[in-house]
């Protein structure tokens, strides 16, 4: 198959990157490709994310969401077979540097994860440790981080648990991961992740295993730390709606191609891709059927390939 | 109208260690008339799955009773429940785990006619033929094993071979749940139009409010394991009344940028349905706010 050109209204050239903002931006992925063996699972994938702004990475199961994430990270060589064979992904540091996450170190790479980059996956137990109380294991990462004292982090503990609204964040501290529901766990995570304040912060289905009063919750508070993190977030997901909610700006993948990114209204209100629009002509969207009392077909656009 | 199944009353509960009971349904009754889709709504745990497994009798409940087609089918043994069998089909949301891997499709799609010979006057083969047609597969297909298909297409074989008997009722659980939003929006469709050429009832289970809105004609909203609201779909959903229902609206994502919402930020959890043996539930009454919109008293 062809490289797919990325429709985005008012740019012509084939990957065109749209940047957030204005400002400039502090992660830069320019035609990113990863291979499995013969295949291909990430295909010349360029973007920007910017301070302050949630890009969302929408597309179906295996349209090579993940492995983006993973090839940022540079976990895609460090845990698979995968290999990134093209592209750079330039990031900038807080003191100024840029560095090309392909080609670093892995030492300079350690000083990044967890750091300057934080991640959050749909299964929040991945990242908590199941033999330490979840107050421990967010203490350790203040002092780390932090360089905080014992004293100061028991009390940072508090206070970054207040910051995620967990409730009885005392109690809650002594609990141990399993001990908790999906949704404290993933809050949990969260303050772990605050407490690195990282510059790009990549949640990868964050919510896809919560019920929907819980899920609504965890999007509130990620659009609240958006503003006073000033990251810049990745949001993978694979639901429209929740790409609705939460997103500046959105990339569509299909296939492992980018097919389409603009901005959040731009790509709901006027798609421009043939595959953006078969996308969205399948999404249910909550209160279209106000005014009638039967059930009623999607009319699916269909897609020229 | 006609009611395809009418239950009443149903109780399930679970014992647990430690003097413990899940109270997974507590009392509910609902119909389902024919070719309507009555809709199960609710999070997590709220006792959907339960409620339907007893709904098909792969459960017994603890009390109540359960009539198909006005036979009460609550305490009948196997054999004797198996010619209402035929009537009543589940297709689930893992298509894969509900096809045998070493049997062709078309002898998976065409093994009810086989079981249930007092259907089979015409030749299976062209039966067979003719349900793969109609769920939107090649009678070509029926040589094939269900890995050779994608997850969709694994769904259209689970309906074809719902579909064999000619049920009057399909619970579907979940069934859509796990497939991609252009599959899923597909197989919605096959359902609305065979439900409308063959008068078919759906007892659709989901968490999924958008996808209950589009395919529903009634719904109910379960929380802890009962109904707190059902009624017409336009009616629950343009005007949801109980409390539990009208946080799961304003919870539920809309596919619109321009329609989002500020939300609170504290943090809730799902209350759970475990009581101490000699404990339980509060029982809900409901009221009937006319055109057969009923709401539990909060
Ligand atoms: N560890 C791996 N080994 C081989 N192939 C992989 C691996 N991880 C992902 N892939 C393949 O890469 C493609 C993209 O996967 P992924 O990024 O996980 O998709 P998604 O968009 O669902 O997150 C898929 O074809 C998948 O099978
Ligand atoms: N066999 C069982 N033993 C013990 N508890 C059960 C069993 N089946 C279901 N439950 C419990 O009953 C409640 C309702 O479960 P379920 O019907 O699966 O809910 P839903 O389908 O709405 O998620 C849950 O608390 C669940 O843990
Ligand atoms: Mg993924
Ligand atoms: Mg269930």
């Amino acid at each position: 198959m062809s490289t797919a050109a990325i429709t985005s209204p008012g740019e012509a050239s084939p990957t065109p990157t749209v940047s957030g903002h204005g400002g400039s931006p502090i992660l830069s992925v320019k035609n990113l490709s990863v291979k499995f063996q013969d295949n291909i699972a990430v295909d010349d994938v360029s973007f920007d994310v910017s301070a302050g702004e949630v890009l969302a990475i929408v597309g179906e199961s295996g349209s090579g969401k993940s492995v983006t994430s993973l090839a940022i990270m540079r976990l895609v060589e460090l845990s698979s077979s995968g290999k990134v064979t093209d592209g750079q992904m330039r990031f900038s540091r807080a003191d100024g540097d840029i560095i090309d996450l392909r080609t670093a170190s892995e030492s300079t790479m350690r000083t990044i994860r967890g750091n300057d980059i934080s991640m959050i996956f749909q299964e929040p137990l991945t990242s908590l440790n199941p033999v330490y109380s979840v107050g421990n294991q967010l203490a350790e990462v203040l002092r780390v981080h932090k360089g905080m004292s014992r004293r100061e982090a028991k009390r940072g503990v508090i206070e970054l648990m207040e910051r995620v609204r967990i409730p009885e964040p005392k109690r809650r501290a002594r609990q141990y991961p399993h001990q908790m529901s999906g949704g404290m766990r993933q809050r949990v995570v969260i303050a772990m992740a605050l407490a690195c304040q990282p510059k790009v912060l990549i949640a990868d289905e964050p919510t896809t295993a919560l019920d929907v009063t819980i899920q609504a919750q965890i999007l509130a508070l990620l659009r609240e730390l958006k503003n006073d993190l000033d990251a810049g977030i990745i949001f993978i997901t694979h639901d429209m709606g929740v790409v609705a909610e939460i997103a500046d700006r959105v990339l569509v993948m299909r296939k492992s191609h980018a097919i389409e990114t603009g901005s959040v209204e731009n790509i709901f209100h006027s798609p421009q891709h043939p595959y953006t629009k078969k996308l969205l002509s399948a999404v249910p969207k909550l209160g279209s059927m106000n005014g009638t009392d039967s059930p009623a077909l999607f009319h699916l656009d269909k897609e020229e390939v | 109208m006609t009611r395809i199944l009418d239950v009443e009353n149903l109780v399930k509960s679970f014992s647990l260690s430690g003097g413990m009971r899940v109270h997974a349904v507590e009392d509910v009754s609902f119909h389902v008339n024919r070719a309507e889709t009555f809709a199960l709504v609710g999070e997590s745990g709220c006792g959907k799955t339960t409620l339907a497994n007893l709904a098909m009798r792969l459960q017994k409940p603890d009390s109540g009773t359960i009539k198909l087609l006005d036979t009460d089918i609550t305490h009948l043994g196997t054999k004797e429940l198996r010619p209402h069998r035929r009537h009543l089909q589940m297709i689930f949301q893992d298509p894969f785990a509900s096809l045998n891997p070493r049997k062709t499709v078309g002898k998976i799609v065409g093994d009810p006619l086989r079981l249930n010979r007092a259907a089979s006057n015409s030749p299976d083969d062209d039966r067979v033929a003719e349900l793969f047609e109609l769920v939107g597969l090649s009678a070509d297909d029926m040589r094939k094993y269900p890995h050779q298909f994608s997850g969709g297409q694994r769904q259209r074989i689970c309906i074809a071979r719902a579909l064999t008997l000619n049920p009057s009722l399909i619970v579907a659980d979940e069934a859509v749940s796990a497939l991609d939003v252009s599959v899923r929006a597909t197989v919605l469709n096959l359902m609305i139009e065979l439900q409308q050429e063959f008068e078919l009832s759906y007892l659709f289970v989901s968490h999924d409010l958008a996808v209950v809105e589009r395919i529903a004609h009634r719904v109910a909203v379960m929380y802890l394991g009962q109904i707190v609201e059902m009624g017409p779909r336009r009616q629950v959903f343009e005007n949801p009344q109980h409390s539990y229902t009208q946080r799961l609206m304003d919870a539920a994502p809309i596919a619109d940028p321009g329609q989002r919402r500020e939300r609170a930020l504290i943090a809730g959890e799902i209350p759970s349905p475990v009581w101490p043996e000699d404990q339980g539930p509060e029982k809900v009454t409901l009221n009937d706010l006319g055109g057969g919109h009923l709401v539990a008293a909060e």
